[in-house]
């Protein structure tokens, strides 16, 4: 009856020597400096596969302290398997997939009546209510998975389930999991052993415990939402129980599952070091998100300390390890796009890791580059209502949102900048990096107005409207020189 | 540049005792199809190289030289003047007939040309009006682009090669 053990039986997708394996959860720790990075197209399933292998370093391994510990880490070449492998032994009972009392993330003696199929574990999946993004799976004739894909959706699932109508053992609706709505920081090294170092915030274990270190829970636990803890904890808080799952065998794979609430989580003040978070002008503090229609940098401003967010910790701690060790590392930010309990996508964002925003002239000159960039936005977005009231007249405002959405101006300008904002990131603790910056704006800017020129067209009243908005433009990329000065 | 050699021959006519029978015929000339009115061949015809629509703006250019008794300004273009009738008259009946030139088609322009330059009052710069109607069919209509700036007043607007980049 005990089957699968995700320690042992490969089931996490890594690039290894040039090549896609998949490996066991033992392997990706203990080799993890063999190891280039867990490789999959989801970045749903790259956060929480992270999120797993952190929270057993952090339980294996004795704390990291600071960035020195961090550094003296990275200096060992890779964990230290004697640590490792006593922790993963005294747990091996709690890993398995399949198991009589204490299946792994899951909830043994949930109900097998009124099977759910299991693509409502993977929120990029067609399904319930999600509008149809990548797939065209259908509730009705869900395909059979093999263990590894579906201990993989059940770890994403835990993670990032949006809260919603449950109606299931007295509990009519679920809570998010702690990533349903929110961006993931993932620092990223040459080899998964650095990732890891990078991202194993310093840690005091007292008051934390993972799922494996705590009774396994029962359907009596989840029932009328019986359970409730403190959302706080770093690997309680990475291994959280979000849902109740029981993965039904079909002895060879997955289609159906049970399905029923998780634990209830009790909010309380933990910053996840994962998440960056802002404060709004009424004071309350949020966790950043991903937006569906803006690339992610344009809102790292308002995680700086100075408009009154905090960085995410994995982002602080990677930045110290960085300016310690002399190194330069990368920066992913993954995360899902929801509305209420849809999902509309799934993101996965790649930028150099800016160490120089911890220190205070970085993190300035980010704001005063983000600022510039909203700016010329703003003025641009005037421009477009210009050449949109020139061409079409004065018809109702409803008219000319459509013809300004239509024009390639802003989209264009984004997009261009959307490029260039890595370079930013990287040359920020360099005393040009704010001309440069101007530079591309400014280069942004004319090439998405040409753009908009072609796109127009070329009868009278076009040109009359594009002269308008030329005007405008000149206008906007003069005040930008001279805000600079 | 075409559009110079051509004003030069133009003046060099203007100086001459044979201005007024020349000023006439290429007066005349205008209502008739371009370049198909013989009294006004020799005066053009000499200095014409091409067939077509180059052969026409010469014809064109020449009739409107006449039609203002050969008010050459440098450097004002037909666009600015307009602008400047405009606001002379305050009145939007001069930016309409500015837009419906823009759009002129080869059996318009040279009427709506020649309704354009009744408006002005003083000089035009015609080697640059030459230059222009000879571009005036290439498809990315920069020519009536370049226009509408001078009528709406971007004047000291953006660099052409800067945008081009």
């Amino acid at each position: 009856m005990e089957k699968f053990n995700l320690l042992e039986e490969p089931w996490i997708p890594v690039l290894k020597d040039g090549q896609v394996y998949q490996v066991s959860l033992g392997e990706a720790l203990l080799e993890a400096h063999t190891i280039a990075r867990i490789e999959t197209a989801s970045p749903l399933e790259e956060a929480a596969l992270h999120r797993l292998l952190l929270a057993l370093l952090h339980r294996a391994l004795p704390p990291v302290r600071d960035e020195q510990d961090a550094a003296d880490l990275l200096d060992g070449g890779q964990f230290d398997q004697g640590a490792l492998q006593s922790y993963l032994d005294r747990y091996h009972p709690r890993f398995w997939l399949f198991h009589p009392e204490a299946p792994f993330f899951q909830i043994a003696d949930l109900p097998e009546e009124e099977p759910v199929p299991w693509t409502k574990l993977r929120p990029e999946l067609a399904g319930g209510n999600n509008p149809t993004l990548f797939d065209h799976s259908t509730d009705e004739s869900p395909v059979k998975i093999p263990y590894a894909e579906a201990a993989r959706a059940l770890v994403v699932h835990q993670s990032f389930a949006l809260g919603g109508l449950l109606r299931r053992l007295g509990v009519t609706s679920g809570k998010d999991a702690p990533l349903a709505r929110a961006a993931v920081f993932l620092p990223t090294g040459e080899t998964l052993f650095e990732t890891l170092v990078l991202n194993l915030v310093p840690y005091e274990g007292e008051d934390d415990k993972p799922l494996w270190e705590v009774p396994p829970l029962k359907q009596k636990d989840v029932e009328n939402g019986a359970t409730k803890w403190a959302l706080s904890g770093v690997t309680r808080v990475y291994t959280w129980p979000s849902r109740g799952v029981r993965l039904l065998d079909e002895g060879d794979g997955v289609r159906y599952m049970g399905y029923g609430p998780g634990v209830e989580p009790l909010p309380v003040i933990f910053r996840d070091p994962m998440v960056a978070y802002r404060t709004d002008a009424k004071g309350t503090i949020f966790p950043l998100r991903l937006s569906e229609e803006r690339s992610f940098w344009r809102d790292f401003g308002t995680m700086l300390p100075s408009a009154g967010g905090t960085l995410p910790g994995t982002l602080r701690h990677a930045g110290a390890v960085g300016l310690e060790v002399g190194r330069a590392h990368r920066l992913r930010v993954l995360g899902q796009v929801s509305d209420q309990a849809k999902v509309l996508d799934a993101r996965r964002e790649v930028y150099p890791l800016p160490s120089a925003l911890l220190l205070p002239q970085g993190a300035l000159a980010l704001e005063a580059a983000l600022g510039k960039a909203e700016r010329l936005g703003e003025a641009l977005r005037s421009v477009a209502w210009r050449v949109a009231r020139g061409v079409l007249g004065d018809k109702d405002a409803k008219e000319l949102e459509a013809f300004v959405r239509s024009l390639p101006l802003l989209r264009s300008y984004w997009a261009s900048l959307d490029l260039a904002f890595p370079e930013l990131l990287e040359a920020l603790s360099q005393p040009n990096a704010l001309d440069t910056w101007r530079l591309r704006l400014r280069q942004a800017a004319l090439r998405a107005w040409e753009e908009t020129r072609l796109f127009v067209g070329t009868e009278g009243r076009h040109l009359a409207a594009l002269a308008e908005g030329e005007r405008a433009l000149t206008f906007a990329l003069k005040e930008l020189e001279e805000v600079s000065a | 540049m075409k559009g110079a050699a051509f004003l030069n021959w133009l003046m060099s006519l203007q100086t001459g005792t044979i201005w007024t029978p020349a000023r006439a015929a290429l007066r005349r000339s205008l209502a008739f199809p371009l370049g198909a009115y013989p009294p006004a061949m020799p005066y053009v015809e000499p200095f014409v190289r091409q067939e077509g629509w180059a052969r026409e703006a010469h014809y064109l250019v020449a009739g409107l030289f006449a039609l203002t008794d050969g008010a050459h300004q440098s450097g004002r273009s037909l666009a600015q003047a307009l602008w400047a009738a405009g606001k002379e008259r305050d009145s939007k009946s001069v930016e309409k007939r500015f837009l419906a030139l823009l759009d002129a088609d080869r059996d318009q322009i040279a009427f709506r040309l020649r309704q354009a330059v009744g408006l002005v009052e003083g000089g035009l710069d015609f080697a640059q009006l030459l230059e222009d109607l000879l571009d005036w069919f290439h498809p990315n209509r920069r020519v009536q682009a370049r226009w509408a700036r001078e009528f709406y007043g971007a004047k000291e607007g953006i660099k052409e090669e800067e945008v081009a980049e």
